[in-house]
């Protein structure tokens, strides 16, 4: 279990560094993605405790999570290439 | 930007990596909620702990889950107004399959809404299913949705926002919360469910599908 949090934080990490340092509008929609894929698996992970059932909050949570990170995202990318068209 | 100003990102990123390594391995484990979630889903007879929590620990928050997916469709299809589809010519046997493939996803979709009541599954899993359909549709040139401008899209479109807060009224004529279903609800979630469903499976879509019909009109 505890590997899954290390390894959600190790994401983040990633998706920080991607969302600080790439100059891309559209690599930086995707390092946020990243982190809110990392903060997903820390939930979901910290659900889980050896043989007992799972708790069903987080996994709730990251059932309105996804949705919201994917409507978010959808809005991010068009207003990226609305961007990009205007600059043209 | 700079390599230095990178350099610096990376180390800052990295020192609360570092630092957050050493909190959540020292993090405390309290039981969970399993028992508390189990004795509500118990009281409204919904054996699925998951459905239990999002409808009616969580209603608020599903509720306006799919007002952000609202908000969100609205303003992708104010960014793409302007553009005109442009017709495109997809693979005869693409066609063919989409269109044989619509009926069976439909089925599985409905399937997916009726086990979410006891089983994992539900409005979002249905709605996300039908929305890669009419997607899939989309890409292989059948044009289900022409424009989206008419009413009744709209209508359907803000569905899964207005039913549930209709329905969940009803209840403060009775004196009891707002958000309190009654005893034995599986009906009446089965209900709420499906007008999320059909909404979340049209908003999706239009999200797609507005983000690359402005990329289309470009290329």
């Amino acid at each position: 279990v505890i590997l899954y949090l290390f390894a959600s934080i190790i994401l983040f990490f990633i998706g920080l560094w991607g969302v600080a340092s790439g100059a891309q509008l559209l690599r930086k929609v995707i390092a946020l993605n990243i982190m809110g894929g990392a903060t997903f698996l820390f939930l979901v992970g910290s659900a889980y405790r050896g043989s007992e059932p799972p708790d069903p909050v987080p996994h709730a949570m990251v059932l309105t999570g996804i949705v919201v990170a994917f409507s978010a995202t959808a809005l991010a990318i068009a207003l990226v290439r609305r961007l990009e068209g205007t600059r043209r | 930007m700079s390599r230095a100003s990178t350099m610096v990102f990376f180390l800052l990123a990295a020192i609360l990596a570092g630092w957050l390594l050493i909190v959540v391995a020292q993090l405390p484990f309290s039981g969970g909620l399993q028992e508390a979630v189990a004795e509500a889903a118990r009281a409204h007879d919904l054996p699925q702990p998951v459905t239990a929590v999002l409808l009616v620990l969580r209603g608020y928050d599903t509720w306006l889950e799919v007002a952000v997916l609202l908000l969100a469709a609205l303003a992708v299809l104010h960014l793409q107004q302007g553009a005109k589809p442009a017709s495109s010519h997809a693979p005869a046997l693409l066609e063919a399959f989409s269109r044989w493939l619509l009926p069976a996803a439909l089925l599985v979709s409905g399937y997916l809404l009726w086990l979410g009541t006891h089983a994992p599954g539900g409005a979002f899993q249905a709605g996300a299913l039908m929305a890669a359909v009419l997607v899939l549709l989309d890409l292989s040139g059948v044009r289900i949705l022409k424009d989206f401008s008419g009413w009744r899209f709209r209508l359907l479109l803000a569905l899964g926002f207005f039913l549930p807060i209709l329905l969940t009224l009803l209840p403060l004529l009775n004196r009891a919360p707002l958000f309190s279903y009654p005893e034995g609800v599986t009906t009446w979630v089965l209900i709420v469910e499906a007008g999320i469903a059909l909404s979340v499976a049209l908003i999706l879509t239009v999200l797609f599908l507005g983000v690359r019909k402005e990329s289309r009109v470009r290329a």
